[in-house]
């Protein structure tokens, strides 16, 4: 009896330690869900709160406000998903920033987007890390004061300055202390940058350089080039503003993409609108419009248009809607 | 061996009552946030829905803030973006003339514009019961250039 009891007791602790470390395995499991569970459950929040700020602040066609949290954010804006602690949700709302936004305030805005009827609101991130300067020549001092103190300004929130290029060039090393504190430095320019590269290589660490040109005198529609090289259209200051503050290329294109996606609806929409409207009044002539409207509803459906393209559509909308009135309501 | 067996046994049938009361509390709580979370993105949605370019009026290409009726007679959001709003619940949202008031029902290319209710979001969902709010908004009607009272309802389904 004893030699039996001597004998089962080893294989008690070793059952016992089986059963224990099932159980441990079933804890940690269980702990690393909870984790993965409470991460989700935080990134749902984040975006949930962000999208009901930016679905309040739509109601506006511009507007700017500092959100803090209380404590500090990471996190990454990439391609309509916000993602935080290795969790991702996507957001509905079209929105420009750079690619990782990290601090305690976040600086958002929005902006009417209208071409030429309203097409939705632009929205953008800041973290105030970032400071855009914007430089000009004669030519265009005026589109840049328009796009620093105007109602269609990139936000006042955003760090930004405007600089003649003469005074780049003349004050380079100044501009530079200006701009320490910040942990990039990116230049907008609305002129030719050749005469300053070499100082602008020489006396900052971290910076970028986009080129905006456009045959338009008020630089309504144009093309922006990234440092790399990359060019995108854009069409309106709004866009405009979402091209100098996005990251890349990659980041604006996914954007833009769904402002055609929304402007293809809207456009589709006073199509319908012109044709409903037609019906009751025979006596009016909506032919003109439809048309128009149906040019370009399907342009905003093709890939890699050119902004005169654009342009010369848009006008053309313009033009056809201002040749109703009276007894005959416009389409918008 | 039996006694370590039983004790395993015991211990564990103890640890799963414990974990399945934390889930259904948990589970609870997480539905009642939920649900805040969607009363307060509805009620976002009230104040935001009346600005949306698709159905906002714009005359003589100005924007204005009120509702463009022939707008909502030909756009279905619906078919367009299938589903619309992306708060965590669903809701019904649709326009009601309040004054003056009409005989006719819902509102379709037929009756318009002698009619009462312009339905703009009707997701085809089962629930069990609603929460209904609403804010009164001008309701535009460009074939006759005129303005009417109505109001936004936003019905929330649960």
């Amino acid at each position: 009896m004893n030699k039996k009891a001597q004998m089962s007791s080893p294989f008690s602790y070793i059952f016992a330690l089986i059963i224990g470390g099932i159980v441990f395995m079933f804890l940690i499991g269980f702990a690393y869900k909870f984790i993965a569970l409470s991460g989700a459950l935080g990134a749902a929040e984040t975006v949930s709160a962000l999208n009901d700020e930016f679905a309040a602040f739509s109601v506006s066609e511009s507007a700017e406000k500092v959100i803090n949290y209380g404590s500090s954010f990471d996190f990454t804006v990439f391609e309509g998903e916000l993602r935080s602690g290795g969790q991702s949700k996507s957001i509905d709302h079209i929105i420009f920033s750079p690619y990782e936004i990290q601090g305690k305030d976040l600086y958002a805005a929005t902006r009417s987007l209208e071409l030429p009827y309203r097409v939705g609101n632009l929205f953008y991130l800041s973290d105030g890390s970032v400071v855009y300067i914007l430089v000009y020549d004669s030519n265009s001092e005026e589109v840049v004061e328009e796009l620093i103190d105007s109602y269609s300004a990139i936000p006042s929130n955003f760090p930004r300055e405007a600089f003649s290029i003469t005074q780049v060039s003349s004050n380079i090393g100044e501009l530079s202390q200006l701009t320490a504190s910040y942990s990039q430095v990116r230049f907008v320019f609305f002129t030719s940058y050749d005469n300053v590269l070499d100082d602008i290589q020489s006396n900052f660490e971290n910076y970028e350089i986009l080129k905006v040109e456009s045959s338009d005198e008020e630089y309504l529609y144009g093309q922006v080039e990234y440092s790399d090289g990359e060019e995108v259209v854009y069409l309106g200051y709004p866009l405009l503003i979402g091209a100098i503050i996005s990251y890349g290329a990659t980041g604006y294109e996914y954007n833009f993409d769904l402002v055609m996606e929304k402007l293809s609806s809207i456009t589709n929409v006073y199509y319908d609108k012109s044709k409903f409207v037609s019906a009751r009044k025979p006596e009016c002539d909506y032919n003109s419009i439809k048309t128009t409207l149906n040019n370009y509803k399907s342009l905003t459906n093709q890939d890699e248009v050119s902004y005169s393209s654009y342009a010369t559509k848009i006008e053309q909308v313009e033009n056809a809607n201002d040749g109703l009135g009276g007894d005959c309501p416009e389409v918008f | 061996m039996m006694e370590t067996l039983m004790v395993a046994v015991v211990f564990m049938v103890v640890l799963i009552v414990a974990l399945a009361f934390y889930f259904k509390f948990s589970l609870e709580s997480m539905e009642e946030s939920g649900q805040e979370a969607c009363l307060v993105s509805n009620t976002v949605l009230l104040a935001s829905v009346s600005s949306m370019a698709e159905i906002q009026c714009s005359i003589d290409g100005k924007t204005e803030n009120c509702i463009d009726t022939s707008k909502l007679i030909v756009f279905d959001p619906g078919r367009t973006y299938g589903s619309m709003f992306t708060t965590n619940c669903n809701q019904r949202v649709y326009f009601e003339q309040v004054y003056p008031e009409p005989e006719n029902g819902t509102c379709d290319q037929n009756n318009y514009p002698d009619c009462t209710q312009f339905v703009f979001y009707d997701p085809d969902v089962s629930y069990s019961s609603t929460i209904k709010i609403s804010t009164p908004t001008s309701l535009y009607f460009p074939l006759t250039e005129e303005y009417k009272f109505g109001k936004l309802v936003i019905e929330v389904l649960l």
